[in-house]
């Protein structure tokens, strides 16, 4: 190969910001409409329970729940989320929203679990 | 010795197993056997118990890289059994991801081919540029890998201008870098000498054979669903099937990377044509449409190749029966032909060639007939044994191949 070929693009690479990120110190930024973690609204569900019916990995399941009109609110084990956003594009009310948060990591396995009170 | 197919979807690709014997005189391989069905993840069983809607995000999980030609095709099955039409606008975005994931592949393979042959330097380049495609998947889908984008009868999100601005961007400098490593490739001596005459799969062969995808189009054969049999938008879009008469993993490289030029033209087309309206999806198709009963096939082609579908329908929520054959599946009975008279040393170029699983060759048994050994070796270690038998070598094969 002729000289200058790659290097160009080696010493290019020396001046250059190194393209990954130092992930647990910086946080990257995630463009709008990312597919985060659900965050869901207590006070907008109806207990209709569609989005039980949806969900591809049966992470929601109806309890009963005295705040909603039909006395049912979802309880969602967000371990098995595969984030495909079947229930946002679902619910009536829009009581189940993404949000943009990505760390999933967690030390115990119902730790990111949401359980309406 | 009759070859014996598994029943259910293997796929025999990135990071999951399957098993080869080969069969070396010296350093020459006889003859090979491949062992697959180590990952029967029984997805075809699951999705009958799944509902239509359900089975979009189960599909999409049968491989990770095509998620979208996946779901993509599972849709447009879906949509023959439904017998409705997609809007346009949604075709075009359906396209446009599918397209951008044959970037993505594309580039992540040339950085495994040549990480296979001990070139890191271009793999660490084309995993660096491979990011901003997934970027803007990730800013148009919302997620890096599974985009889930697909539903029967459209698409769920709309495609905004500034995302259309940034795919002719993406577009641009994936074509401009494409052509730059085919500059690189084709005046590297390493590459060349590890990847010229290696493999070689002659024009007949690949059609006896039934390679599908880049593996038979470097052997000289049109062979590309977007071209033969359009589906979505091909049939208006302007392109070239990529081919090239080389037959060996050179050809392979240098279909794929041409075949990155196209795609990049192919977006830069339909940014440019994509229809104004605001309808994106069918409004009568609900997650609890029945459909009639029906039966349908549907094919695309995916970044590996040709993706094959076959859904049945008896009126349910659920499909009686959905049948996947996949491209790497195709392509393993072309690798037994190929390593054939080939040393042990280039072996990791081959298997790799058909972009199959990188951890395919996770225990490599290797019998020498002549002393009736049997040796077993990881991946690992075969990679680091090609790469250092060719440095040792290098002279003479360079004299052989000539």
């Amino acid at each position: 190969m002729p000289w200058g070929t790659l290097l160009r693009e080696a010493i290019r690479n020396l001046v250059n910001k190194p393209a990954t990120v130092n992930y647990p110190l910086i946080q990257t930024k995630v463009p709008s409409g990312f597919r985060g973690i659900l965050s869901f609204d207590i006070n907008k569900c109806i207990g209709c329970g569609t989005c039980e019916r949806v969900c591809p990995t049966n992470v929601i399941k109806m309890i009963p729940n005295e705040k909603t009109r039909l006395k049912k609110a979802p309880r969602f084990e967000l371990s098995k989320c595969v984030f495909c956003g079947s229930c946002v594009d679902v619910c009536p009310t829009k009581a189940i929203t993404f949000t943009e948060n990505y760390h999933t990591a967690v030390i115990r396995k119902n730790e990111l679990d949401i359980i309406p009170e | 010795m009759s070859v014996r197919i598994p029943i259910g979807p293997i796929h025999p690709m990135l990071k999951e197993p399957i098993n080869f014997v080969f069969y070396v005189e010296g350093e020459t391989i006889v003859d090979a056997e491949p062992n697959i069905g180590f990952v029967h993840r029984g997805i075809e069983k699951l999705a009958e118990t799944k509902t239509w809607f359900q089975n979009l995000y189960l599909l999409e999980k049968v491989c990770g890289i095509c998620s979208s030609s996946h779901q993509g095709c599972y849709a447009q099955c879906a949509e023959r059994i439904f017998e409705v039409e997609p809007p346009e606008r949604a075709l075009y975005i359906r396209t446009l991801m599918w397209e951008l994931e044959r970037l993505h592949s594309h580039l992540l393979w040339l950085g495994v081919i040549m990480h296979e042959i001990g070139f890191d330097t271009l793999f660490m380049y084309a995993w660096r540029d491979r990011e901003k495609v997934l970027d803007l998947v990730e800013m148009i889908s919302g997620r890096r890998v599974g985009y889930s984008i697909n539903i029967i009868g459209g698409v769920r999100r709309d495609i905004s201008y500034d995302m259309l601005v940034k795919a002719v961007e993406v577009a641009n400098f994936i074509a401009e870098r494409a052509e730059h490593y085919e500059k690189i490739i084709l005046k590297e001596e390493t590459v060349i000498n590890r990847t010229q005459g290696v493999g070689y799969l002659s024009k007949a062969d690949a059609i006896r054979l039934n390679a599908v995808g880049p593996t038979v189009r470097a052997s000289g054969v049109k062979r590309d669903v977007r071209g033969n049999m359009p589906y979505g938008i091909y049939d208006e879009t302007p392109f070239d099937i990529v081919i090239d008469d080389g037959c060996d993993v050179l050809a392979r490289i240098i279909v794929r990377i041409r075949e990155m030029v196209v795609s990049a033209e192919i977006i830069k087309w339909i940014a440019f044509q994509i229809p104004k309206s605001e309808d994106i999806k069918l409004k009568k198709i609900t997650p609890f449409t029945k459909p009639p009963e029906n039966e349908a096939v549907s094919r695309v082609e995916a970044p590996r190749g040709e993706l094959f579908y076959y859904i049945k329908s008896n009126g349910s929520l659920n499909p009686e029966r959905v049948k996947i054959r996949t491209p790497t599946l195709a392509n393993i009975a072309s690798i037994i032909h190929m390593v054939k008279g080939h040393y042990i040393a280039d072996i990791p170029p081959i298997v790799a060639g058909i972009d199959p699983c990188m951890s395919c060759m996770d225990r490599v048994i290797i019998v020498d007939v002549n002393k009736e050994k049997k040796k077993v070796m990881t991946y690992d270690e075969i990679r680091r044994y090609s790469i250092k038998w060719y440095k040792n070598n290098y002279k003479v094969i360079k004299e052989e191949r000539r």
